[in-house]
């Protein structure tokens, strides 16, 4: 195990996003130098922080040896690092926007504010109250001592983010400029289209943007477990992107992937852009010499970190409706207004999941630690793997236990098409072997949290005021119709 | 004191009476042997230069220590040894760290003769070293090692001069294994676009000084040379870029007035490579330097036990606890020295040594910077090229190369309307002295 405030100290100049490039250099014969980043010769960059160093090795400055790095808790995390946030409006860009910030980042971030458009569409909303991006950005700089610059762009209009990456010459970037929803893409041609069209002309745009000009940066794409399906072969979900004729080993097995998409098997057009995203990243990064990591990220739930504890004015989103909730904040919340918690069919599906504060953690780590240029990194980013029926009844159990709520739990007919018996192992290594990762929260405290919260009579009101959208209607089918209740009261 | 011989140039008697006022021109043909040039110049290949040796004297010239490209120009163009000007190879490790850098005109810490009082305005070419360009009276662009035009330009108002003539600092090394018939096209295609440049650039200023450096010399021959000497099929080749330096030399002096002052010069001399020696390979095996395990070793691997390391060529650092985090060795330890000489010394490979002599760093440098100087420098026996890459996977190492440069045998000319007087044995500290006494009649 790799200790965690020390994660990345070994790391060299050659992973740091402030390293430029320049060449190959055979110094036997004068100097002379190719261009080419496959070139034989000594690999020659410069830094941009400390030009006094001229034409170096890369590989001969460590981290913990580089005055520009500063031991965090985190690891070893570039001093004023320009991160650049897309969808920094939503339920994770506004955590890490602040946390990034606390840390001594420069954080920038656009978002269309497209979420807050789309789950009013569907007539609900945040049941935290969030301010504007600019009442919140006031508050942070308020209560936290922070600077955020935020513009209000589309990732999707060229003109205006290629401007903004050249102004700022970001050193890392976050891509959270997704929808996010399965049920959205499959509800109609025009959903889905709009899924696919923002997500994969962003991703797109973002790429030939670091190519032209940010090409030493590190991005961080959000992928889904979702994009690898649950196979029933019982394969574990490795963590990376394989030739069709791999064979993987994990523990005493060996997996061949014959006859296996990649592996990728996504369940919805949501998920269908987001293997197209994947793959957008893993050829720019071998085209281009582009460097990111794609995190498989399982269903984040929760609404706590130290920073979104400071104050209410610095809420983040939190939804609770069929198309944008997240499966646990979505089983809180129709328990505290004794609404059924619903569960599709058998309710055994299996899924990875994480709390808000453990992925913030996470992806600290993986901007402290970019990878090698041209390197396409995967990680899965999971610390609990449970069933949707075992949620239910742990959600069920703590309302009634602790909270004096009395919380059913129904099955209702699935509107989706997925399998709801079969196996699911994650393999998440990399986090905590490479990256120093060690999960803060557990699946319990977070949904304590989650309940104090929410019984507030201000979130009270606005989860009553979106009660109808908390029951499931959207068919992977097409359309939209009023489940059957298969089973209703089950125990827990 | 040295001797000194008096060199006349055939007319500068009449010469001699407008000293000082003309122009100065610096023209360099880098890796360019005496042998070899007068050789080219007596069959006919370099009729420019044969015309040119007639009126002028000529003499070889002995390169710097280590013979390598950085630190002879840089010797040349400061007058300064290595102890001066603190360029001891084209690689370096700042003093406290491990960081493996390269030098580059920042590390230079003497200035340049354009830089100098009374040289001015200058216009100044493909001077190795002096990447990134800084600030002059004049125009500069730098030469190797330098792999961003912008940076190698100053003042910036004048890269489009460079962009538009196609102007590249330096052939893409790869292709002389990859393609040699582009290496070829394209050593041409640059030497013509530098000349290009200079065309343009000649006439936007009233220039005092101007120093042009020619280095596709220097690529052709550690490459093809042994198509040179042992008649090889790229010959004719070859001899036709000899041709072309030739011709642009020929431009350069048929531009020169009578009371102009032209030297030119080689920074080395050349001869066929027969093999590369891993200076570290032969250390590590001795117990003298440890480094740790890893795929990727740099200079940041070497274990506090290690005494000694070698940077390129053949230079031999003690592992100083003055000078290196990790280091145990103190300074001027004296039976370390004896016993790594007597190390290499004592080597043999296939029966030959490896080493013609060794030399200590305190009797070659001397200067405010030579407390950086290497302790050791290993002088190869011919046809032995030292590598000092630490990553070693035997005591050989592969390599394209097939030249590689001497100490002895570079080219000091001077065509000068003054009487100048020069040591016995020429070398590269001697070039600047001898510029001025051209340019003043006076050797300091």
């Amino acid at each position: 195990m790799t200790d965690p405030a020390q994660h990345n100290a070994g790391k060299t100049c050659w992973n740091c996003p402030a390293v430029e490039f320049k060449g190959h250099v055979d110094f036997r014969a004068c100097g002379q130098a190719a261009f080419s980043r496959a070139a034989e010769g000594q690999l020659v960059v410069e830094c941009k922080r400390r030009e006094e160093i001229g034409y170096f090795d890369p590989m001969s400055i460590t981290y913990d040896a580089c005055p520009e790095y500063e031991a965090t808790e985190f690891g070893y995390l570039l001093r004023g690092m320009r991160v650049m946030i897309l969808g920094m409006d939503g339920y994770l860009g506004w955590p890490l926007a602040l946390k990034l910030a606390k840390l001594g980042c420069q954080v920038f971030g656009i978002d269309n504010m497209l979420r807050r458009e789309l789950v009013a569409e569907r007539g609900a909303q945040s049941v935290l109250p969030i301010g504007s991006m600019q009442e919140r950005i006031e508050s942070a700089r308020e209560l936290l001592g922070v600077e955020i610059d935020f513009r209000p762009i589309d990732l999707c209009d060229r003109e205006e983010f290629f401007a903004y990456v050249e102004e700022v010459k970001p050193e890392a970037f976050v891509q959270y400029a997704e929808i996010p929803s399965a049920p959205y893409s499959m509800a109609s041609v025009e959903t889905a289209t709009k899924t696919i069209y923002n997500n994969n002309i962003g991703t797109l745009n973002l790429m030939f943007a670091m190519r032209d000009y940010a090409p030493e940066a590190s991005m961080i794409k959000l992928g889904t477990m979702g994009e690898y399906g649950s196979p029933l072969t019982g394969r574990p979900l490795f963590e990376g992107l394989f030739p069709g004729d791999a064979v993987l080993q994990h523990g005493d097995d060996e997996w061949s992937l014959g006859g296996e998409l990649v592996p990728r098997d996504p369940v919805s057009f949501y998920h269908v852009s987001k293997v197209q995203g994947t793959f957008t990243m893993y050829e720019s990064c071998k085209y281009w010499w582009l460097r990111g990591i794609d995190v498989m990220q399982g269903v984040v739930y929760g609404l706590h970190t130290p920073e979104l504890m400071t104050d209410p004015s610095l809420n983040t989103r939190f939804d609770i409706d069929e198309w944008w909730g997240t499966v646990i904040n979505r089983f809180v919340a129709q328990a505290v207004v004794g609404a059924p918690l619903t569960i599709f069919g058998s309710g055994n599906q299996i899924r990875g999941y994480i709390t808000v504060a453990d992925a913030m953690q996470c992806m600290i780590r993986l901007l402290a630690s970019p990878p090698e240029p041209g390197q396409y990194e995967v990680v899965n980013q999971v610390t609990d793997v449970l069933s949707v029926r075992e949620l239910a009844q742990t959600v069920a159990r703590i309302g009634r236990d602790e909270f004096d709520l009395t919380p059913t739990i129904q099955r209702i007919e699935n509107p989706r098409v997925e399998a709801e018996e079969h196996p699911y192992e994650v393999i998440h290594e990399k986090l905590e072997k490479d990256f120093g990762f060690s999960s803060q929260s557990n699946v319990e405290d977070e949904i304590r949290y989650m309940f104090k919260r929410l019984m507030e009579p201000s979130s009270r009101e606005l989860i009553e005021a979106s009660r109808d959208t908390l029951f499931p209607k959207t068919l992977w089918s097409g359309g939209e119709k009023t489940l059957e209740v298969v089973e209703a009261d089950l125990d827990y | 004191m040295p001797t000194r011989k008096k060199l006349w140039p055939s007319d500068c008697v009449i010469w001699g009476t407008c000293k000082g006022m003309g122009r100065t021109v610096f023209f360099g043909i880098d890796g360019l042997s005496h042998t070899m040039w007068r050789d080219l110049a007596d069959s006919g290949v370099m009729p420019q230069s044969a015309q040119l040796i007639k009126e002028s004297q000529l003499v070889p010239m002995r390169s710097a220590i280590p013979e390598v490209s950085s630190v002879a120009w840089t010797s040349m163009v400061t007058g300064k040894n290595p102890g001066g000007h603190n360029v001891f190879g084209f690689t370096d490790i700042p003093d406290n760290s491990y960081t493996l850098a390269f030098t580059s005109a920042r590390t230079v810490k003497a200035p340049p003769f354009w830089q100098m009082e009374g040289w001015g305005p200058s216009l100044v070419m493909n001077v190795p070293q002096t990447y990134p360009a800084q600030p002059l009276d004049g125009t500069l662009v730098a030469g190797y090692v330098a792999l961003d035009l912008a940076k190698a330009v100053y003042p910036a108002a004048r890269l489009p001069v460079f962009e538009e003539v196609g102007y590249d600092i330096d052939v893409e090394m790869a292709l002389a294994w990859t393609s040699p018939d582009r290496f070829f096209a394209e050593l041409t295609r640059i030497l013509e676009a530098r000349s290009a440049a200079l065309d343009i650039l000649w006439s936007q200023a009233d220039w005092q000084t101007i120093a042009f450096i020619i280095t596709g010399t220097d690529r052709l021959n550690h490459y093809f040379l042994d198509h040179y000497e042992q008649e090889g099929a790229l010959r004719e080749r070859f001899l036709d870029f000899y041709s072309s330096v030739d011709a642009a030399l020929g431009d350069m002096v048929a531009r020169l007035a009578d009371d102009d002052v032209l030297v030119v010069v080689s920074d080395h001399g050349f001869e066929l490579q027969e093999k590369v020696v891993n200076v570290n390979h032969v250390l590590k095996e001795a117990g003298l330097l440890v480094l740790d395990d890893g795929p990727r070793v740099t200079p940041a691997s070497m274990q506090p036990e290690s005494k000694v390391f070698a940077m390129d060529p053949g230079r031999l650092y003690l592992h100083r606890s003055d000078r290196y985090p990790k280091g145990q060795v103190g300074p001027g330890d004296e039976s370390l020295l004896a016993k790594i000489s007597e190390l290499f010394t004592g080597f043999r490979h296939e029966g030959k040594p490896i080493v013609e002599r060794i030399e200590l760093g305190k009797d070659l440098y001397d200067g405010p910077f030579s407390y950086r100087a290497p302790e050791l420098v290993l002088m190869p026996a011919q046809g032995v090229s030292f590598s000092g890459r630490l990553k070693s996977d035997g005591l050989l190492e592969d390599s394209y190369i097939v030249g590689k440069h001497t100490l002895e045998d570079a080219v000091f000319l001077c065509r000068s309307p003054n009487a100048v007087d020069l040591p016995e044995a020429m070398t590269v500290f001697d070039v600047l002295p001898a510029m001025n006494a051209a340019r003043e009649g006076i050797v300091e």
